[in-house]
């Protein structure tokens, strides 16, 4: 049998998807935190570049819909199952985190009520589970 | 599920990533269905007997029945 280790037209497509997306995500991400952090403590005092900040970052957040849902209509079946199972768990860890979250405000035990922090646990769970099933699959 | 891809595959001399490349696929993903991680859709099924050339229970088989 000849050697198996020979990358596909396929696998060159979904390196470069992944490396669009992952580059969406990023922009995305780093870019709610900044304007978050931004507003937290008060690093400018104009509401114009306060609001030019949010819009940016919602218009970088369109961005990563389309790009994402582009990556889902090109990868084959079993990427599409392995970013199936790390949404559900992101969404999961997400759902439950902030409940857990908003419950620790309300008693008092936190007093921040940072939503890039949920964001951010959102996020890592995404990726700890797209590891997870590149692994399982490999 | 079992199934007989790579028996298919050596018997033509094809790599995983011709397999792949003929299915429209990644080589990760035929690399999971031989190993039996992963149960493929019903159209990639069809896809692959009419690649072979043979039906879907002659490379597919069901462990439960067999």
């Amino acid at each position: 049998m000849k050697e198996e280790t020979t990358e596909t037209g396929f696998d060159t497509r979904y390196l470069k998807n992944n490396i669009r997306l992952l580059c969406w995500i990023f922009a995305w991400v780093g870019t709610m935190v900044l304007v978050d952090k931004a507003e937290l403590y008060e690093w400018y005092s104009s509401d114009y570049i306060s609001m030019a900040g949010i819009v940016i970052n919602a218009g970088i957040g369109l961005g990563m819909i389309v790009t994402f849902m582009r990556y889902l209509r090109e990868v084959d079946e079993l990427q599409r199952k392995i970013q199936l199972d790390a949404l559900a768990l992101s969404m999961g860890v997400g759902l439950v985190g902030s409940f857990t979250y908003s419950l620790l405000v309300t008693a008092q035990f936190v007093t921040d009520n940072e939503v890039s922090d949920i964001i951010m646990l959102m996020t890592f769970t995404y990726m700890v589970g797209i590891i997870v099933g590149q692994v399982r699959y490999r | 599920m079992k199934n007989r891809l790579k028996v298919l595959r050596a018997e033509r001399d094809w790599t995983q990533a011709d397999l792949a490349d003929a299915l429209q696929v990644s080589r990760q993903t035929i690399n999971a269905i031989e190993k039996g991680k992963f149960d493929p859709s019903l159209p990639l099924a069809f896809k692959a007997a009419r690649l072979f050339e043979l039906s879907i229970e002659d490379i597919f088989h069901d462990e439960v029945a067999s």
